[in-house]
């Protein structure tokens, strides 16, 4: 990763948009990660695994940052997330695990959120995973998809990379758009495990209405525990959450507007999650 | 006769059938056998057509000329209407074909199409509507541009009819609702491609047959658009996308006959299978070989499978297409050649590509795991060849087969019924009525539906079709898309369709539908560019509904071409029709405006406290196929016809005013007329409206409240704007209230007629749907 001495700059980053099948939202992620002027490619798993020509294969050790976009991959018709989680465990497991043990930046958005969980990584307790799930993103309280605008209070304490420009207590608005998106814990267990995840500072984004307070249905669109919409691990570089901070990258892409001015800065609520994980590479590697 | 037609001629697999010296009875005992859907005439030609070339047909020949010629296919009851009246107005498009192609600037198009999926969502809406998305979603790409956009206007029954009110067959309309939405809802989200916005609309006159349209827009570049024709000799031509089973086979002439009792159980196997986790790879797939312009020409199969979709390729004429049907990639095992060539399996692309170019074809399709076989070659001359075991199975010219002969179906005048209009005076006190009006199922809110679907996957939605505060979203009239990085030039996309009024006179009504459209894109800021439809009709064989066709498609014609509206393409669904009698004649249309900077477009929502509201528009009080009419039954036949002219200038005003920015808010007044048009705009900002009536003539307030006359608007401007609205719109601007509190209030000459808490409608409003289709 060293730069040959120099100081690694914000163009210098390279992201990695990791798809399959069915992942249908790497080009947003990609282009929000353009927007901040790093460099962002979207890769289908199998260049990773070398299924490909030698030309198109690909190294997670060649990016800083991996981002699993939306969508449904492979279907969804398990569990979601549960195919290419698998298919991650038993081709590049051991290289994904690794790409986070040196601390480098993961994103789950929403499809990439449930693979995350999946994959045992989020959530963590202040413990690495064994690769087996510890929670589930069950099927909507409301047993709809739901496609629909959200507030986010940012509750991390400064643990989580990709809040480092946002203040603890801020409201972000950032849409969802999920079937399956309710944080569930195994029964009994729920209290359990976010006194754990509050006491390690891992959790980052939780549901609100318009004015700031925890709420139910729809502004919890999910029924998620503890109204979570967001979790990091033990090293704080990794970044689940179902809403979709790409969906809310410039200001016009925000569902009300037209209600404000436009005039001025573009950069919408969303950015920020990119730009805070940006800025943290830019001071690390 | 019966078996004996069919001889065992040698080819295994492959039956001859005797039609050289059949009797007409002889000949339908064929055509019934085989299930051909075709009629006694045609039958004829074909007998005559193989008696000149000296020999009898196949089995699979006789399945492919009437794939071919099924209405479905053919368009043969509508194309000579159409020619009349619909292709000159196509002239303006950078391109036709599977989609209509247009200019969006000096390097890109855009792409729209609308289709039916009617008769398989009427067995199976789940499935019908879904494989109604990713069959439109095909026809998008491939004239080389990419989907990124979907809007389905709905049609059922009402969803309080009672399980005793329907006929043997039929399907509760909640059921097909719920079947239709989540269709739509699984195969547009997976796929990717945001469903932007849509329509739903309930009367007893689907029942029988409810009708599902999926509109798509397409976006590309200029030099990347791609034929639908053969255009090479020597060219390879490759299947590519899902296998190729047993599913929709006949769903053409399915779909070219009506509904019965039976069709629910004999017609399943004419639906089709979605995939949609086949069809997201073969969307990047052929969007990657689009842009590395490997692709000579291509199209998608859907009605009539290869048959048809190889027909229509080779249709110019000079081109003949030779295919070994044993290539086919099979789902199952034992198809016979016949039933390969017509299945309509799902999720399958044709592609033509010259031999320099295959192996890389070949490669890319590999890539993102698409399952691709070369299956033929283009050669000189106008024949189909299909080849089975090495030996020919089919060989038919196309100057034949692919072109069926066209009707001019009679027509009959539907004479109107001499109605007693009920005077308003009988009706509900205002109150009653305004509470009635919004929780009506075709006035209500329609977020039930809205929040299933993805509106913005893509990023590119700037405009959603729900709008306002978030917790008090609203309808809005369009959604706004913004296609490229790095232009703020925008697509306004909008559905619109009149129904009603068109079961009263099909010309208006298809005139009033272009106003709604025109309305809906000018209401965002955008300049209605062009038009694309889907005309659903009963039996054509009935004199009234083919009259109610062709007055639907004259009007929609006119109003198009006097709006400068480019029709670059369209679909026809006739039989939609039962022991009820035909559905209403529902013309839905689909728009796209252009907007020069999607940062001016303006929203349905009431921006501030304070504001002065303006109607623009010209106010007529009659009531006439008002949802007031409907719901109240108070006649339909006296209503205010639409005035192009004034709709071509105040439509262009009203965008102009919004890209100066001199206005807050917008929304068309259409069902529900001024009173719900307030209320919803008063939703989305959640704020007080208080509107002055008294100016609107004279008459009694309920009509001033709630006639649908056409080409008006509410507008919300800052007081310090009033002279510029004033001087701008001239006597169409009338003042007619302010913004504020938190009370909806109605004055008339002087005194309060009606005022409410703006939550309490809102609640009246929103909770229609919901209350009756449950959570899911």
């Amino acid at each position: 990763m060293e730069e040959d001495g120099f100081l690694l700059k914000t163009s210098d980053i390279r992201v990695a948009v990791l798809r399959i099948e069915g992942t249908n939202m790497a080009e947003e992620a990609a282009a929000a990660a353009k927007g901040s002027g790093v460099r962002a490619e979207i890769i289908h798993l199998k260049q990773l695994e070398g299924r490909c020509s030698p030309a198109m294969r690909r190294s997670l050790q060649d990016y800083h940052m991996i981002v699993i976009p939306g969508g449904f991959s492979s279907g969804d018709y398990v569990r979601a997330g549960a195919m290419f989680a698998s298919r991650i465990k038993s081709s590049i497991g051991r290289e994904f695990m690794n790409f986070i043990d040196e601390g480098r930046p993961v994103l789950g958005i929403c499809n990439g959120f449930q693979i995350l969980v999946e994959l045992g990584i989020l959530p963590s307790g202040g413990e690495k995973g064994e690769m087996l799930p510890r929670a589930a993103l069950a099927t909507n309280l409301s047993t709809r998809y739901e496609c629909r605008p959200a507030y986010l209070k940012n509750v991390n304490r400064g643990h989580c990379v990709f809040t480092r420009k946002i203040p603890t207590g801020t409201l972000l608005s950032v849409p969802t758009a999920h079937g399956e998106g309710k944080l569930t814990f195994p029964p009994g267990k729920s209290d359990e495990w976010v006194a754990k995840l509050e006491e390690s500072d891992e959790i980052v984004f939780r549901y609100v209405d318009d004015r700031g307070n925890f709420a139910g249905y729809p502004w919890n669109p999910n029924g998620s525990f503890y109204n979570i919409a967001g979790i990091t691990d033990d090293t704080g570089s990794v970044l689940g959450m179902m809403p979709h901070p790409e969906r809310t990258y410039w200001r016009y892409l925000h569902s009300d507007w037209t209600r404000g001015d436009l005039s001025g800065n573009m950069h919408g609520d969303g950015r920020l999650i990119f730009d805070s994980a940006f800025d943290y590479i830019v001071s690390k590697f | 006769m019966g078996s004996t037609a069919f001889v065992q001629g040698g080819i295994p697999d492959v039956l001859n059938v005797s039609v050289s010296r059949a009797t007409e009875r002889e000949l339908m005992q064929i055509e019934e056998t085989m299930r051909l859907g075709l009629t006694a005439d045609e039958m004829k030609l074909i007998q005559s057509y193989f008696e000149k070339i000296g020999r009898d047909p196949t089995d699979i020949e006789l399945h492919s000329i009437a794939q071919a010629w099924s209405e479905h296919c053919s368009y043969k009851t509508s194309k000579p209407v159409l020619r009349r009246f619909v292709f000159p107005l196509g002239k303006r498009a950078f391109a036709t074909g599977d989609a209509g192609v247009m200019e969006f600037d000096e390097k890109h198009v855009y792409s729209l199409k609308m289709e039916s999926h009617n008769h398989p969502s009427a067995i199976e809406p789940y499935g019908g509507a879904g494989t109604g998305i990713g069959g439109i979603v095909r026809d998008i790409l491939c004239m080389g541009t990419k989907p990124i956009a979907l809007a389905d206007p709905l049609y059922f029954g009402d969803l309080d009819t009672s399980l005793k009110e329907l006929s043997p067959g039929e399907k509760h309309p909640k059921y097909l609702f719920a079947g239709v939405v989540s269709g739509i809802r699984d195969y547009g989200n997976r796929i990717g491609v945001p469903t932007v916005t849509g329509g739903v609309w309930f009367d007893d006159r689907y029942l029988s047959s409810c009708v599902v349209n999926a509109g798509c827009v397409g976006f590309g570049t200029k030099k990347n658009i791609v034929s639908n024709s053969f255009k090479r000799k020597g060219n390879a031509i490759v299947i590519a996308g899902g296998l190729t089973g047993r599913d929709g086979i006949h769903g053409v002439n399915f779909a070219s006959q009506i509904l019965t009792a039976t069709s629910h159980e004999s017609g399943r196997g004419a639906v089709q299978l979605g995939d949609p986790i086949t069809k997201e790879p073969l969307i990047n797939a052929v969007l990657q070989l689009t842009n590395e312009g490997v692709i000579d020409s291509m199209k998608d199969l859907g009605g009539g499978g290869l048959s048809a979709v190889v027909g229509e390729m080779a249709s110019s004429g000079k081109f003949s297409a030779v295919i070994d049907i044993d290539r086919v990639p099979l789902r199952e095992k034992g198809m016979l050649p016949w039933e390969i060539w017509v299945s309509e399996s799902q999720e399958r692309m044709l592609l033509s590509v010259t031999e320099k170019n295959l192996a890389r074809m070949l490669e890319v399709f590999d890539f993102w795991d698409v399952t691709a076989a070369r299956i033929g070659k283009v050669e000189s001359g106008g024949k189909i060849v299909v080849t089975h075991l090495g030996k020919k199975i089919v060989e038919l010219d196309t100057s034949f087969s692919v072109k069926s002969p066209e009707y001019n179906r009679p027509m009959q005048k539907r004479k109107l019924e001499r109605q007693k209009v009920k005077s308003i005076d009988m009706l509900d006190e205002l109150e009653v009525m305004v509470e009635r009006m919004l929780s009506d199922t075709n006035m209500s809110s329609r977020d039930w539906i809205v929040h299933m679907y993805d509106y913005e996957v893509g990023g590119r939605t700037v405009i959603k079709p729900l709008q306002g505060i978030p917790g008090h979203l609203t309808h809005g009239d369009a959604a706004v898309i913004k296609p490229l990085e790095d232009s703020w030039k925008g697509l306004a996309v909008s559905v619109a369709s009149q129904p009603w009024l068109s079961a009263v006179d099909p010309y208006q009504g298809a005139v009033l539908a272009v106003d709604e459209l025109c309305r809906q894109l000018a209401s965002v800021g955008a300049r209605p560019d062009s038009v694309t439809n889907c005309l659903n009709f009963g039996n054509p064989e009935r004199p009234q509904v083919m009259w109610e066709f062709y007055e639907a498609v004259r009007g929609m014609a006119d109003a198009a071409a006097q709006m400068n509206i480019a029709v670059p393409s369209g679909n026809v669904s006739f039989y939609n029709d039962g022991e009820r009698g035909p559905i209403l004649p529902t013309l839905s249309l689909m728009g796209v405006g252009l907007i020069k900077d999607v940062r001016k477009a303006v929203t349905a929502d009431i921006k501030s406290d304070g504001s002065y509201i303006y109607m623009i528009g010209k106010q007529d009080n009659r009531l006439g196929c008002s949802e007031l009419s409907r719901i109240y039954r108070t006649g339909d036949v006296d209503y205010a016809p639409v005035d192009i002219k004034r709709l071509g200038s105040l439509s262009s005003q009203l965008s102009r005013a919004i890209n100066a920015g001199i206005i807050l808010s917008c929304h068309d007044i259409s069902q529900g007329g001024l009173l719900a048009c307030a209320a919803e705009m008063s939703f989305g900002g959640d704020t007080g409206i208080l509107l002055d009536t008294t100016d609107l003539g004279r008459g009694d307030v309920r009509a001033k409240l709630f006639s649908e006359a056409p080409t008006r608007w509410l507008i919300e401007v800052p007081p310090k704007n009033s002279e510029k609205i004033v001087s701008i719109f001239g006597q169409h601007a009338q003042l007619l209230g302010t913004t504020g509190s938190s009370k909806f209030t109605v004055m008339d000459n002087g005194s309060v007629k009606y005022s409410q808490e703006v939550d309490y409608l809102r609640k009246l409003w929103e909770s229609p749907i919901w209350r009756r289709m449950g959570s899911s």
